[in-house]
């Protein structure tokens, strides 16, 4: 496979799953945000700069808009065309990823991504008061779960796949990681242990679409404690950060060959050292001795996880063709 | 349109009432009111369609084309917007009577121009000998003098070739220009068959229509016939600038159907003369390129030296026999328009044989005499700079003002080398469905021609067509559609 078109499935991969997360995470907040109790205390700065905060947008919405306003935040994640990670240029790059990579994707994969991009491209965009904006987050939203399936039914379990599974997930592990951020840094640390049922924090678990499956799991109320192990250390919720990091570390193997015993690259070892750290840490330890500086470290790893990666097959070195000096 | 129309035209039968020739040669009507044999059932059956579902069939056959992203890029602003090259339903038919002389003509041609090509990089007999003077061939835009004296793979130049046909007002068949660098379109040959089968699949029931599915697999084997390594698993590639070339979707596609890999410039290194495509595991041999990337931006090396799109040292792995390269290079010779006057007397200096296709009688402004006659004429004829496509810069006399005329004139005397004349034909019409109804639109016709261990024409190749009242031009970026081109075998079709 080429570098450039492992690049192109990685990243259209990730634009689709970033697209999916924030139309859900938006469609939440707005919500929210009709709700009386917060409807009092409509600073829209307070509002939404945790938002921003986790998503690390704040310095590019500065640039973009002289003040916080409910409307310009909304703009900004969802039609924006100055945000690359806008809802709309998530949906726009996703499909000029899979365009470079027609004879990779089937066809039907293709036109349902490109029947969404042409009806974002000549559709109006609408204003957040519209109730007609649900009906868009909730369109874009299916086409990414029919893609998925495509995905799941028509790609041959060959290589391709598996970048496509590693885009979709490392996406995930670090959307998710960003959310519990934005709630601690909403929060302060000191309050943690304090707070139940807080909106904030419900509109968290309502993103992830994991409220449900709170109250299966737990008897308590919605307690941060409770959120925190969930949707970072769950080892059977889809969204959470450690499972989406085993899918992650199973893709990158499987591209390799190489055991998830060993490790052949750096991307590989990164990982396994950030899967073993959430597999064995005892949460109220973290907790106690700061929990804001510890997930400031597992977005960072995250993050470094990404960039090896792409060195590893997307820009590696070029080596000598004729020595044959693979590690598999 | 008013409200009251619509509905009347929803409820009637698509008819060919009040269709008229306007004393043109027409493909499907030899009078007004009598259409030719072959076109009867064709006549018949649309007559029998309802309206409305006629528009509903166009109607899902263009949004597909978009829905599929079966479009092409047009550069008016900075964005660029995808278009669709819009398929009108109704097909074009050619008997296969009638076609067999155009493909024995068709067949003719490229080998005589292959020879031409070698012999332009070889020994230059056409020019000792006089048949051509030396000066035309080194003033070509496209003449690369880098590869004289360089023998290539089984010493075949242009291995896809388009050389697009005309008929004229009595129904003559014209060779129009020679593509003989890469010719684009055929992906839009292969998808119009693809959509007429799906939305008109009676239709064919009615006529015994020649297959062109099997284009993909002859242009696999050209390819494959060109390796340097002569095991069975050739790796061959399709080169692409990018998906900002406005024929992406083509190169995409053909890799596809080929199922062969699609690359860029980024992805080839060349290594010890040897091309190699960077994969993620590592390095992977290319043999063989299908390059749709012009001579000029191939290889900074070579030739332009700020080409982002080529790769370095790519001309050397050519040259050292360790790549095949469709088309060869150089072969842009014989895409002038100036060059492409002399190719009845290449065919008879090259094969001794009088050519089968004729082509448009062309006056030449590098011709002294000549010359004279285009500046008196001017307002006669269609003046055409030799070294463009796309029917950009061609200037029609008969519908042009006394100041385009003039501007014309001068560009023709500062440069005359530049420009040939032609008599303006009255290019053959097609009943084509325009605004509810059909009327007579221009037509040409482009065939491909694949040369690798034999020669293969395949049968029809794009009808284009003028979609614009009058026009002449058919190209894609100039408002032209294009049509199905069916080869019917007649026998099959007359006892229907």
């Amino acid at each position: 496979m080429l570098c450039r078109v492992a690049d192109s499935l990685f990243w259209m991969s990730r634009y689709l799953e970033r697209a999916e997360n924030t139309c859900q995470f938006v469609d939440v907040h707005l919500q929210l945000l009709l709700d009386s109790s917060s409807h009092q205390e409509t600073d829209p700065y307070k509002f939404w700069s945790p938002v921003l905060f986790s998503l690390g947008e704040e310095e590019l919405f500065a640039q973009s808009y002289d003040e916080y306003t409910h409307e310009n935040v909304t703009n900004f994640l969802t039609f924006s065309t100055n945000n690359p990670s806008s809802i709309v240029n998530c949906v726009f790059s996703a499909r000029e990823n899979a365009r470079m990579i027609r004879d990779e994707i089937s066809n039907e994969m293709f036109e349902v991504i490109n029947r969404q991009y042409l009806q974002l491209k000549h559709k109006p965009f609408l204003g957040i008061g519209q109730s007609r904006i649900y009906d868009h987050f909730l369109q874009i939203r299916e086409m990414v779960y029919l893609i998925n399936g495509f995905i799941e039914t028509n790609v041959p379990r060959l290589v391709g796949y598996e970048f496509i599974k590693a885009g979709k997930y490392l996406e995930r592990a670090d959307k998710t990681g960003r959310l519990i951020h934005s709630w601690v840094y909403k929060a302060k640390q000191d309050e943690i242990s304090e707070v139940e049922n807080d909106d904030y924090l419900l509109s968290i678990l309502r993103s992830c679409n994991a409220l449900k499956f709170y109250h299966q799991e737990y008897t308590t109320t919605v307690l941060p404690r409770n959120v925190i192990q969930l949707l970072l250390l769950s080892r059977v919720f889809p969204r959470a950060v450690f499972i989406s990091l085993l899918e992650f570390q199973k893709a990158i193997h499987a591209i390799s060959k190489c055991p998830t015993t060993h490790y052949s690259n750096e991307v590989e070892r990164l990982s396994g050292l950030l899967i073993s750290e959430l597999n064995y840490l005892v949460l109220d330890d973290v907790i106690e001795s700061g929990i804001h500086p510890f997930l400031e470290r597992i977005h960072e790893n995250i993050e470094k996880i990404a960039v090896e990666f792409s060195k590893q097959y997307m820009f590696f070195p070029v080596v000598d063709p004729t020595s044959d000096s693979q590690i598999q | 349109m008013s409200q009251k129309q619509d509905s009347d035209m929803s409820s009637s039968l698509l008819n060919f009432e009040g269709y008229c020739c306007d004393g043109m040669f027409d493909e499907m009507f030899e009078k007004d009111d009598l259409s030719r044999s072959h076109y009867q059932a064709l006549k018949r059956f649309f007559e029998s369609m309802e309206r409305e579902e006629f528009e509903h069939k166009r109607n899902s056959a263009d949004q597909s084309l978009l829905r599929q992203g079966i479009t092409f890029t047009v550069y008016d602003d900075l964005e660029g917007t995808e278009k669709i090259f819009p398929v009108d339903l109704i097909p074009r038919i050619i008997t296969d009577k009638e076609w067999a002389p155009i493909e024995q003509g068709l067949k003719q041609r490229i080998v005589a121009l292959n020879k031409f090509v070698h012999d332009v990089y070889h020994e230059q007999h056409i020019i000792k000998d006089k048949i051509i003077p030396e000066e035309y061939i080194l003033g070509c835009k496209h003449f690369r003098p880098e590869i004289s004296g360089i023998n290539i793979p089984k010493d075949i130049y242009i291995h896809i070739c388009g050389s697009d046909i005309v008929r004229d007002g009595d129904g003559q068949y014209f060779v129009l220009e020679d593509n003989a660098r890469s010719p684009s379109g055929v992906s839009y040959m292969l998808e119009n068959r693809l959509l007429l089968k799906k939305v008109l699949p009676e239709l064919f029931s009615q006529y015994a229509v020649s297959s062109v599915a099997s284009y993909p697999e002859n242009l696999l084997s050209v390819l494959k016939h060109i390796s340097p390594n002569s095991s069975d698993d050739a790796v061959v590639a399709v080169l692409t600038p990018g998906p900002f070339n406005s024929a992406y979707y083509e190169h995409c596609f053909l890799a596809r159907e080929m199922g062969i890999q699609i690359v860029e410039g980024r992805d080839l290194i060349v290594e010890n003369s040897c091309v190699y495509m960077r994969t993620i595991h590592g390095l992977k041999k290319v043999d063989v390129l299908y390059r749709r990337i012009d001579d000029d931006f191939l290889d900074p090396n070579v030739f332009r030296k700020d080409s982002i799109l080529g790769v370095p040292g790519l001309v050397d792995a050519y040259f050292k026999g360790n790549l095949g390269l469709a088309n060869g290079i150089g072969t842009g010779v014989c895409d002038d328009k100036l060059i492409y006057t002399f190719v009845p007397a290449m065919i008879k200096y090259y094969l001794n044989e009088d050519p089968i296709l004729p082509n448009v009688p062309t006056y030449m402004a590098s011709n002294k005499s000549e010359l004279d006659y285009i500046l008196e004429n001017c307002a006669d004829l269609v003046i055409k700079p030799v070294n463009e496509s796309g029917g950009y810069g061609i200037v029609i006399g008969p519908k042009s003002t006394k100041r385009e005329i003039d501007e014309c004139k001068t560009l023709v005397k500062n440069n005359p080398r530049n420009y040939v004349a032609q008599p303006p034909l009255s290019l053959s019409r097609h009943p084509t469905y325009c605004d509810g109804h059909f009327e007579g639109r221009h037509i040409d016709l482009r065939p491909y021609i694949l040369y690798g261990e034999d020669i293969h024409v395949t049968p029809g190749g794009l009808t284009r067509v003028a979609l614009r009242k009058g026009s002449l031009i058919v190209n894609s970026s100039q408002g032209g559609g294009s049509k199905d081109t069916w080869i019917v075998s007649e026998s099959a079709h007359t006892n229907k």
